[in-house]
């Protein structure tokens, strides 16, 4: 298999804002050059202040998304309290890490909002963490996302000014990647809300 | 070398296969049900080699059966799609490897709504309403995306897969003469042989 993290495609990014994080995704699912869906979710709300975004293989997304609801569910009910997302953050890592010898082909990116403050964390397959830039990217785009990201962002955006930057990094990401597009879902978390808003792209 | 497709209407689903067993040149049999009855109101089209087919068929509708058993007689279209997806993904990364074979899972709830859902053999899992698996994909899915339009009836269904499979014997290289047609509504499943 030329490239296991290229066989379904798809991109992710997530940025952090005042107060607020933002995570975005394209809609494709594909079997190499084939497209089958493009209404495919690729982030998860785990908790109301937590949001992870998986890419990678579509088997590894659906199998890591339910391995990490089961952790958290158990974490509620066995400590009675919600989980922080810096915790989750490192939950992440050591479950990637837990299969060091045979992984997950996914690349995830968790973010949250800690008493107002904004988590964003990436990974490798295995689990090493990544927490400390403002933005993050992941997936067959995550290249073409950088850039954009790089010339639009800036620090301390507002919820709606993020939505707007994370947005069209998304969307000229995708524009050039074969393997992403065909529509996009951008999430902003604030304290009070979490807003979905779904994105055209290029209908290729 | 099979084609699985299928598509979901207003109120219905339909999967239909190709009836042919091959063994390199020579054709076994024309007449091969590969569509596999769940229950009364669900069917599972598989793609792939036949001890393949045979057995994850089996494995499925054996362990589908235990779990109603033992959860209250009753598993909706979700359940199942998402148990046979943790199936595959379970086989992946075990000692005998991936099951090799891809599938469409479809049908209809107790409460009437339809659904379609296209698995690979990887553990991959999407709810869809028009598709298909193999060689198949390439033929048909620009047909099935221009045909299909939201809440269609069940004779309109019958007449995109007629277009379906005139197109793959029309434009597919191997020969595929009898194709077997299921339809699930919410009265049971209707099958036909075109």
């Amino acid at each position: 298999m030329s490239g296991i993290f290229e066989y379904n495609g798809g991109s992710i990014v997530g940025m952090k804002g005042k107060n607020c994080i933002a995570m975005a995704c394209d809609r494709r699912f594909g079997q190499q050059m084939s497209t089958i869906t493009t209404n495919y979710q690729k982030v998860f709300k785990i908790q109301d202040n937590i949001l992870l975004a998986l890419s990678g293989l579509n088997s590894d997304i659906h199998t890591f998304y339910a391995l990490m609801e089961k952790e958290i569910n158990l974490y509620n009910l066995k400590e009675n309290r919600k989980m922080k997302p810096s915790t989750f953050a490192n939950l992440v890592a050591s479950s990637l890490y837990e299969r060091r010898f045979g992984p997950f082909f996914v690349t995830p990116i968790v973010a949250g909002l800690e008493n107002g403050k904004p988590i964003l964390a990436t990974y490798d397959s295995i689990g090493c963490k990544s927490d400390l830039d403002d933005f993050q990217v992941g997936g067959t785009g995550g290249n073409y996302i950088y850039g954009a990201c790089e010339a639009f962002f800036k620090p301390d955006l507002s919820p709606e000014e993020l939505e707007e930057v994370i947005g069209q990094s998304l969307v000229s990401g995708c524009d050039r990647d074969s393997l992403s597009g065909w529509g996009g879902v951008v999430y902003v978390l604030t304290e009070q809300k979490l807003t979905v808003k779904i994105l055209k792209t290029k209908q290729t | 070398m099979d084609s699985i497709f299928g598509l979901q209407g207003g109120d219905f689903v339909i999967i239909a296969c190709d009836g042919s067993i091959a063994h390199s040149i020579l054709k076994i049999k024309e007449t091969e049900d590969k569509i596999l009855k769940l229950d009364d109101h669900k069917i599972f089209g598989i793609s792939g080699e036949g001890a393949d087919r045979n057995s994850f068929g089996e494995i499925v509708h054996k362990n589908h059966c235990l779990i109603r058993y033992k959860t209250g007689g009753y598993m909706n279209l979700q359940e199942t799609a998402h148990f046979v997806r943790s199936m595959y993904a379970q086989a992946i990364r075990s000692r005998d490897g991936p099951h090799q074979c891809n599938g469409l899972l479809g049908g209809v709830d107790s409460d009437g709504t339809p659904s379609l859902y296209w698995l690979d053999y990887l553990g991959s899992l999407q709810k869809i309403t028009r598709g298909a698996q193999g060689y198949a994909n390439y033929f048909l899915l620009g047909l099935l995306d221009n045909q299909y339009k939201p809440n269609l009836i069940k004779e309109e269904g019958i007449e995109i897969i007629k277009k379906c499979i005139k197109e793959l014997q029309t434009r597919f290289l191997i020969a595929q003469n009898k194709f077997i047609v299921k339809i699930v509504t919410k009265q049971g499943i209707e099958v036909i042989t075109i």
